[in-house]
């Protein structure tokens, strides 16, 4: 390079990162489009939950609006029966419902693991008590359970996870099972007892870097399912009244006038949330469904 | 020299639908300190479960009994703990299919870290260069190229060698070989025999093999039919002179000695007599009493009443 100043080899390598970071993206973007569009709405949605002070225009519970208001230059979706602004509390619920998802999903995704990996790996008796166990669960009927629970546990954001986490292990739980003794019969396994690595070892480091694909795919499935859950939950009233969710909003808009008086806004917009929002997890499993199906082909 | 592996009286049955299979039966081999044993017979005789049952791998898959010693200690009777840390540092398997052998979702270079750091021998920092030393000894030139390659992206001859790099890596002193030339081309035969030579230098070696020429690597060669040693001694003699008629026959099968198989397929009636006599052309009435291992000329055996 002839002389240049520094301040001008800062520009040339500062140009060439911008030049290469945007061919690149470009190039992942045009390689798996659904990928994209996935990490695209949930990187929007975890910054709206994040970011919710900054974006939301008011406190979701700072009354001093007239009830029932319609979408205006201030309340851009009107406001509630207790004249709160709906906008704000539709960012404020976003943390709540994210934070249930991802924390449900992964409780019940670490159990099903754990126990399909352990009966899948060392069969016998404890294969037989692990998965009589898991049938057992398999067999109760999960939403009037999860009713029972909630009410008995009474309303609060950490009982809805705990309830949707004790409930929800059994299908991971199976599916990593069968997933699992597919894995421990290949010959890599056999060959790493030999070389003398100790059975937990190969569980957690072979034999979930085999199953990684399912495991991934089941999570991001089941962080929309479990928001859906919440969901659920929240529109019977079982839901915590003080940190109000996506399924909250619309059991609110239920109860207190909103389907009554057609202020469609009040419900329509927290469902399309939590549509949207499952949506991009089942384009990110989709991702990783395609990737375990390519492996196979292998 | 001193006795490095021992074993003794070993029977392994496997249960089946069929009702218990006896793979192995009162099986005696000796293995000295730096001495190295080629097993040949044909598939099915039994030579890859006694490599496993010494390694202590059929546990819960089959019944061994008789006794295994390693180093003067009963492998048979230790606990399973104590076996797991011999296995590796102690004693190694190269196991057949090295492509499979590896986890495929793993580098090469990684695998052959972990064998450091489990044992203990190098942290992650200290492992890496160790494993690229080992892979350049195994003759990948781009060690460094070699490290990160992914088990799928190696051919058959390169994953073998990287598979024997990863079980000499903490210097067993039994290394145990499975078929290690199994579907390789001649070139890669030779390079793979020419790697166990020089790595079965300091250290005593079993080799299973159906390659014919494999056991000019190796100090004595054993011939197995059916669970048993029928011949066993000096690779020379065992290869040019045989007097078991099932050692005759099988190099009488070989290509470029008229292939003359031999009729008939591996009995599978264990009655105490000779296994072998419905396919041998010398089978006679004393053939069905008992046949034991005959001292025939110095540290050469044979298990046939007609040598």
């Amino acid at each position: 390079m002839t002389s240049s100043t520094p301040m001008e080899m800062v520009e040339i390598v500062l140009e060439r990162a911008r030049k290469l970071s945007a061919a690149s993206l470009w190039c992942s973007i045009r390689k798996n489009p659904t990928r994209t569009i996935g990490l695209t709405i949930l990187g929007a949605m975890v910054l709206l939950a994040v970011l919710a002070p900054g974006i939301a225009p008011f406190e979701p519970d700072e009354m001093g609006w007239r009830p029932f208001l319609h979408p205006n230059q201030e309340n851009w979706l009107g406001t509630d029966d207790m004249g709160k602004d709906l906008f704000s509390q539709l960012v404020f619920a976003s943390r709540i419902s994210l934070l249930v998802g991802f924390a449900a999903a992964t409780v019940s995704i670490s159990i099903g693991v754990c126990i399909g990996l352990i009966a899948g790996y060392f069969r016998g008796w404890i294969e037989d008590l692990l998965l009589g166990f898991t049938d057992l669960f398999l067999l109760i009927p999960g939403l009037p359970l999860m009713i029972l629970f909630a009410s008995y546990l009474g309303p609060s954001v950490w009982n809805v996870v705990l309830v949707i986490s004790i409930l929800w292990w059994c299908p991971t739980a199976r599916m990593i099972h069968s997933r699992v003794i597919q894995v421990r019969e290949m010959p890599f396994i056999e060959s790493t007892r030999a070389m003398g690595f100790s059975d937990r070892y190969i569980m957690f480091w072979h034999v979930i870097r085999n199953t990684k694909d399912i495991i991934v795919a089941k999570w991001s499935l089941a962080i929309a399912s479990a928001m859906m859950a919440e969901a659920g939950l929240a529109f019977l009233g079982l839901g915590d009244p003080f940190q109000v969710s996506w399924g909250g909003m619309i059991s609110n808009a239920f109860n207190r006038g909103g389907y009554a008086q057609d202020l469609w806004w009040w419900y329509v917009t927290p469902g399309a949330m939590i549509c949207m929002t499952a949506i991009a997890f089942f384009l990110l499993a989709m991702k990783g469904g395609k990737a375990s199906y390519q492996m196979e082909m292998v | 020299m001193a006795r490095l592996l021992s074993v003794q009286g070993l029977k392994v049955t496997f249960p089946t639908a069929q009702g218990p299979f006896e793979a192995v039966s009162d099986l005696d081999v000796d293995l000295d300190v730096g001495e190295s044993l080629a097993l040949m017979g044909e598939s099915g005789c039994g030579k890859s479960v006694l490599g496993h049952a010494i390694m202590g791998l059929l546990e819960g898959i089959a019944d061994v009994e008789g006794s295994i010693y390693f180093n003067g200690e009963d492998i048979n009777i230790m606990g399973r703990e104590k076996l797991r840390l011999l296995r590796g540092s102690s004693m190694a398997l190269v196991p057949q299919s090295p492509s499979m052998a590896f986890d495929p979702v793993i580098r090469i270079g990684k695998q052959i870290d972990e064998m450091y750091i489990n044992t203990r021998r190098a942290d992650r920092k200290g492992s890496g260069p160790l494993s690229k030393e080992r892979l350049k000894r195994v003759g990948f030139e781009d060690n460094e190229r070699a490290y990160k390659l992914f088990p799928h992206q190696m051919s058959g001859g390169m994953c073998e060698r990287a598979l024997i790099a990863m079980a000499t890596s903490l210097s067993p002193g039994l290394l145990i070989a499975d078929e290690p030339t199994k579907g390789l081309d001649t070139a890669s035969k030779i390079e793979v025999l020419k790697l166990l030579k020089r790595e079965s230098g300091n250290r005593s070696m079993i080799l299973i093999t159906h390659d014919h020429r494999a056991p000019w690597i190796c100090d004595r060669t054993a011939i197995m039919y059916a669970g048993e040693i029928v011949e066993i001694g000096p690779t020379a003699r065992v290869l040019e002179g045989p007097f078991h008629p099932y050692t005759q026959g099988l190099w009488g099968s070989l290509p470029n000695r008229g292939m003359n198989t031999i009729p008939g397929s591996m009995a599978l009636v264990r009655d105490g007599g000779c296994r072998f006599r419905d396919r041998c052309r010398l089978c006679s009435e004393e053939c069905k009493d008992r046949q034991i291992l005959r001292q025939i000329s110095p540290a050469h055996f044979v298990r046939c009443c007609h040598a």
